[in-house]
């Protein structure tokens, strides 16, 4: 178990500035998910923790030693690669004993580890095989059975779900997730899948154009998002932005009687997620809003209503799996404006944090 | 019935290319067989396996054969072990080296007569050579490199040549190696020796095979090399089965042996090829 700290950390490429001043702290035993959208810098930022980049500036201290120079083969570091990045030429068993034999040990801990681990990810049947010969699945196993069995003091993930599908990737987080429990390890876990980051995270990392935009449990990230990139980023369906108008200011007024505790009349956009948004099918309610459906995507447990408001402006909100709306009908809804978010012209939360003892975990 | 008409379509040129390797080897095989020499004509009569008989106990058929054996084997170890070096050295991209490669692979567009030339008249002449010039200048005794090493000479001219092939070939697939496998090795603490050894060697078992192949079917009848500097010289010491061939058939006028000669040069390439098919399968093609 180890800890890990980032400082002031740039990377330039040729022309490209990638990383633009990323501090963190990551403790010890934490699951960490980098994530943000593709070409962000959540890669790159691996790979400088890694070793495998050149460090522009800054610094990068693993249990309080300075590592920014020390060479990705003596990090103690174990990376599973999008790719796999199995050795090709050499069978389950060679894959996962690779790094052990290279560091001389002995021959029979080498096979009583691989015989470990291959018992927790289920591969002691496949051990014989070589990589051309399992599916995307069993690779995976493979690629993280590589990183388990050398005990490293980090455990790094580059998108190592991303390559298989839909199921076998729930599957596989879980398990994940299982390993984390029983390893109790520091794990750095690099997603674009906010789903995954949500799911997997001790905290997340939610990171914009080589910025970490903020830091936090997921549960903290969600309820509270630092900025309009964050509140967009996490969460499915979307949160929906709608600009301040005259109407909203007033049903604003008339719920918290003239008093503005969300600060959201001061605000330019209200970000709203699907759960605050109430349809009604009556034309009764006072802090009655009206729009026009465009869209229904019925998923089976629930339907997803997407309302035309103010004619451009698409609101996401939930519905019953069997509500009777269609398409291209006039809609009432309201929302719950105690869970409304207000975000300035920067996109920055200007509304306080929702209340804290509701969240869980805090940081 | 598409399967017949594909057939029928297609026996025109297997038949083609059926004929122009039967008839040659069809040819040589009869000649070798019978008495037919340049100098006495008269109707070729059958004469057994004598014509083998004179070719194997030739007393040049014995250094010609090493000859053979050796050139064949130290060109494949200079061009595989210097091909592969150079591949690895531009491997990495550096200013200038699309330059530096067309550079390192020109010699292989020189014809084999030029090359010789160019070794014997400009590098390895030991009054005027480039070589000879060196040694002097440094004092030492400039080496008359064709008469005093003509096979090592010979086996210099011919791995210059080839050496780009080789280098050609590995670096094709170097480039073709996942980047991410070596930084996976990396982070399991391999070194660039490790690196090279458990993985990049792999991976290039099969263009080392491809390599050994094709050149080993080239070099086992040199010739060219041969015939514009040494001419076999001195003595028997640069001759090899090819040239040996060539000497009975045209410098002595009797077609006969020297198909016979043919015949036996064909039998040592299978032999050859059998053996290190077997070889480099059961050394490298394992592992993929
Ligand atoms: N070796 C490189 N050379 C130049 N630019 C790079 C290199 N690697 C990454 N980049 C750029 O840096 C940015 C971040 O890339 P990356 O970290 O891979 O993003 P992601 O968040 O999708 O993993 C991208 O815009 C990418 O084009
Ligand atoms: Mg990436």
């Amino acid at each position: 178990m180890s800890s890990l700290e980032i400082k002031k950390l740039h990377k330039n490429f040729s022309n490209y500035h990638a990383i633009r001043g990323v501090d963190l702290q990551i403790e010890k035993g934490e699951f960490t998910v980098f994530v943000g959208p593709s070409g962000c810098g959540k890669s790159t930022l691996l790979r400088l923790i890694a070793g495998l980049e050149v460090v522009t500036s800054g610094s990068i201290l693993l249990n309080d030693q300075d590592i920014t120079d020390t060479s990705a083969a003596e990090r103690d570091l174990a990376m599973v690669f999008q790719s796999y990045a199995l050795y090709p030429h050499m069978s389950v068993a060679e894959n996962m004993s690779f790094a052990l034999k290279i560091a001389k040990v002995d021959p029979k801990i080498i096979a009583e580890k691989v015989a470990d681990a291959a018992e927790i990810l289920q591969l002691t049947s496949l051990l014989d095989r070589k990589p051309k010969a399992l599916s995307g699945g069993q690779r995976q196993r493979v690629a993280i059975g590589r990183a388990i069995v050398r005990q490293p003091s980090v455990f790094l993930f580059d998108e190592p779900l991303s390559n298989l599908d839909a199921s076998l990737r729930v599957q596989m987080r879980q398990e994940l997730s299982g390993l984390h429990k029983r390893l109790k390890s520091t794990m750095i876990y690099v997603t674009h899948d906010q789903v995954e980051a949500m799911t997997l995270a001790d905290k997340v990392v939610i990171l914009n154009a080589g910025n970490v935009e903020q830091v936090g449990t997921p549960l903290n990230v969600y309820y509270n998002p630092a900025s309009r990139f964050v509140a967009e980023f996490i969460g499915t369906p979307k949160m929906s932005f709608i600009p301040m108008s005259d109407d909203i200011k007033k049903l604003i007024a008339n719920e918290y009687d003239g008093a503005d505790p969300r600060k959201l009349t001061s605000s330019t956009w209200l970000g709203v997620r699907p759960e605050s948004v109430t349809l009604s099918s009556q034309l009764l309610t006072k802090a009655g809003l009206t729009g026009k459906v465009s869209l229904v995507e019925r998923l089976g447990a629930e339907t997803l209503v997407y309302i035309d408001y103010l004619g451009e402006h698409k609101i996401t909100a939930r519905a019953d799996s069997l509500a009777s709306i269609e398409a291209g009908a006039d809609i009432q809804f309201s929302i719950d404006f105690q869970n409304v978010h207000g975000f300035d012209d920067d996109g920055l939360r200007l509304s306080p944090d929702v209340t804290d003892n509701l969240i869980v975990g805090n940081v | 019935m598409n399967s017949r008409i594909a057939k029928l379509l297609q026996a025109p040129s297997i038949i083609l290319l059926f004929l122009w390797m039967i008839v040659p080897l069809g040819m040589t095989l009869y000649f070798s067989v019978v008495r037919y020499n340049l100098l006495s004509p008269g109707p070729l009569e059958f004469d057994g396996f004598s014509n083998y008989a004179f070719f194997i106990t030739d007393s040049a058929f014995l250094p010609a054969l090493i000859n053979t054996l050796i050139l064949v084997g130290s060109i494949l170890i200079i061009t595989v072990v210097m091909g592969l070096a150079l591949a690895l050295l531009i491997n990495r991209p550096f200013f200038g080296r699309g330059i530096v490669r067309v550079m390192m692979i020109s010699p292989f567009f020189i014809m084999p007569t030029v090359n010789a030339l160019i070794w014997k008249n400009m590098l390895m002449n030991p009054v005027y050579g480039i070589f000879s010039v060196i040694a002097i200048a440094f004092g030492a005794e400039p080496i008359d490199w064709l008469s005093e090493m003509p096979l090592l000479s010979i086996i210099i001219m011919v791995s210059w040549q080839w050496t780009p092939f080789a280098l050609l070939i590995f670096i094709t697939s170097l480039q073709s190696q996942d980047t991410e496998q070596q930084e996976a090795a990396q982070l399991d603490g391999a070194s660039s020796w490790a690196i090279f050894k458990y993985l990049t060697l792999p991976h290039l078992a099969r263009p080392i095979a491809v390599v050994i192949m094709i050149q080993t079917i080239f070099h086992l009848s040199i010739f060219a090399e041969i015939f514009v500097t040494t001419g076999g010289g001195p003595g028997y010491d640069s001759t090899n089965l090819a040239f040996l061939i060539f000497s009975q058939a045209l410098l002595q006028f009797d077609v006969g042996v020297a198909s016979a000669g043919g015949v036996i040069a064909i039998i040592l390439a299978n032999i050859v090829a059998f053996f290190l098919i077997r070889a480099v399968g059961k050394n490298l093609m394992v592992q993929s």
